[in-house]
């Protein structure tokens, strides 16, 4: 009993010294997350991170692809569209772009002040487009 | 307000925790591996907790808890059914404060569902003007928990799966649903309804067996593994367990890139939401009759007897996966509450995100939560296989149990560490 107490003791501490050490923003570890799939649609602006998002024929491209932005950095969805939609930035608070069917792309910027995962879905399609990977 | 109706794809909008870094996961697993067979190997070879000794009558449901509940859900309720379509403080305060403040409430204080259940409060008022303070007819003893495990797996269909999960309609037909069956039920059976049938009131019940603060209702400081196989046994315990293990599971797996890059129908996702839950009870039921030596009727026996073991792994989980939700989008839901109409009684929320900030700190949080669940799981199965274990088979009938906690442990890191 006295060994297990004091396995799982030395367990918590292990994991409260990982706590601890590295929350300062821009921590390496933080950063380093599981397979950031590549998306062929981002592209590095000059400010910022830009996604391409087209809907066409009831199907969105990107579909459940991951970016990484950092926190306060501009993020800029382009969308093209065959059939109006909404889209959806589920942060907090959240944004919605409203779009038109049409050649032209309809354009939202915005940044996200707080670490953590941000959906942005395609209201009538029910379809995630990206997650930003929201890191400090 | 032209920014209406943000629909999410889970209950509640707004962003969701990063994953936890894959350094923080392996080390969550090492100790959990390690710990695991150190248990089986070096702990006791004789049950230290697993003798509840004789169940105590529950004591009399406190009066002003009671008048609290019918506050609380007075108040809950208006804001639900009476409240906007937009920023709903009812539908918040059910995802947020009922469904996931329920587990640190009984961890906390016990039991108080009891207490503060105003469906309870209804049906002891019935039951003393009609003179049948037990309902009319007995309980059948068959159905167990059956209806709860129904119950919860409804409730996180409306959260997880169904077609429109942020919809406020939708969970006002839930909620009157609820509310009659749960009437209906507790009138005609008494009681012994909500011991058994009302999805948070057990629910409440099991978690309450791992508080370490209140025993039988009354404030005991206490070694929860004490108190934790008092759960009482009947049909239907795996099921509760296994739907709200497998439905968290199921949340943090809908979230991943490899679920979100399909266009799925509404019947693929809750094919899977049941899937998820049937295979963790599948494999719980099988793990725990793997052993020799025993009658059939023992065997038949396991599952229930080992159940309890299940709590710790599912409040660890349920506390990685949904502290920032309860702590974070808390303070909005209680906001949304308080200015349950928007007529801006309380000024604008200002929310404050002391753990998505502290991205190291929060996952050595979550991983440290599913550590603990699992290390208090695979104590309190070990202490209860000596009990039902025959002594031939202590070691080998316990291996099945040891792995599949490990199995489930490994899982849960997984997705906290992928998704």
């Amino acid at each position: 009993m006295n060994k297990i107490v004091a396995a799982v003791l030395a367990a918590l501490l292990l994991l409260a010294g990982c706590g601890d050490g590295d929350t300062s923003p821009g921590a390496a570890a933080d950063t380093d997350q599981p397979t950031p799939t590549a998306t062929s649609t981002t592209e590095p602006a000059s400010e910022g991170v830009v996604v391409d998002i087209t809907i066409a024929d009831g199907k969105v491209t990107p579909q459940g692809d991951r970016i990484d932005v950092k926190v306060g950095e501009p993020i800029t969805l382009l969308v093209t569209s065959d059939e109006a939609d909404e889209i959806h930035v589920h942060s907090d608070p959240e944004h919605t772009l409203d779009v038109v069917a049409g050649d032209s792309a309809k354009e939202l910027t915005f940044t996200v002040d707080t670490p953590g995962q941000v959906a942005v879905e395609s209201h009538h399609l029910h379809a995630t487009i990206v997650q930003l990977v929201v890191t400090p | 307000m032209t920014v209406s109706l943000v629909l999410p794809a889970h209950g509640l909008g707004g962003s969701t925790d990063l994953p936890i870094p894959f350094l923080y996961a392996m080390v969550g697993a090492s100790w959990a591996l390690t710990i695991s067979f150190a248990v089986l190997a070096l702990a006791w070879k004789e049950p230290r907790f697993a003798d509840p000794g004789e169940p105590v009558a529950p004591r009399a449901r406190r009066p002003w808890i009671a008048v609290l509940g019918a506050v609380l859900s007075v108040w809950i309720l208006g804001a639900l059914f009476l409240g906007s379509n937009e920023q709903n403080g009812g539908q918040q305060a059910a995802y947020i404060f009922v469904w996931v403040g329920l587990v640190p409430l009984a961890l906390l204080f016990g039991h108080v569902w009891r207490d503060l259940s105003p469906w309870r409060t209804i049906q002891s008022g019935v039951g003393r003007l009609t003179a049948r303070p037990d309902g009319l007819i007995a309980y059948p003893e068959r159905l167990g928990y059956w209806p709860a495990a129904l119950g919860l797996l409804a409730f996180v269909w409306l959260e997880l799966a169904s077609p429109d999960p942020g919809s406020v309609t939708a969970m006002c037909w839930w909620v009157a649903i609820y509310i009659a069956v749960t009437l209906v039920g507790g009138i005609v059976f008494g009681p012994t309804w909500f011991d058994r049938a009302d999805p948070f009131d057990v629910y409440s019940a099991v978690v309450a067996r791992l508080s370490p603060f209140v025993e039988d209702g009354r404030f005991a400081l206490h070694n929860p593994l004490r108190s934790l196989p008092s759960i009482p046994v009947h049909p239907g315990l795996v099921a509760v367990l296994a739907v709200l293990l497998g439905s968290t599971a199921y949340d943090s797996f809908s979230a991943s890139q490899f679920w979100q890059s399909r266009s799925l129908s509404d019947w693929a996702h809750t094919a899977t939401l049941v899937g998820f839950c049937v295979i963790v009870g599948v494999l719980f039921v099988g793990a725990a009759v793997a052993t020799g030596g025993i009658s059939a009727e023992q065997r038949r026996r396991l599952p229930g007897a080992l159940a309890h073991s299940l709590v710790p792994i599912v409040v660890g989980y349920v506390f990685a996966h949904y502290l920032t939700y309860l702590l974070e989008k808390g303070q909005g839901a209680l906001h949304a509450l308080l200015d349950p109409f928007a007529h801006g009684w309380v000024g604008e929320p200002s929310i404050h995100y002391f753990l998505s900030t502290h991205t190291s700190t929060l996952a050595a949080l979550k991983v440290g939560f599913v550590v603990a669940g699992h290390v208090l799981a695979v104590i309190a199965a070990h202490d209860k296989a000596l009990v039902v274990l025959p002594r031939a088979h202590r070691l080998t009938g316990q291996l099945a149990m040891l792995v599949l906690m490990v199995v489930y442990t490994f899982t849960g890191l997984f997705l906290l560490f992928s998704v």
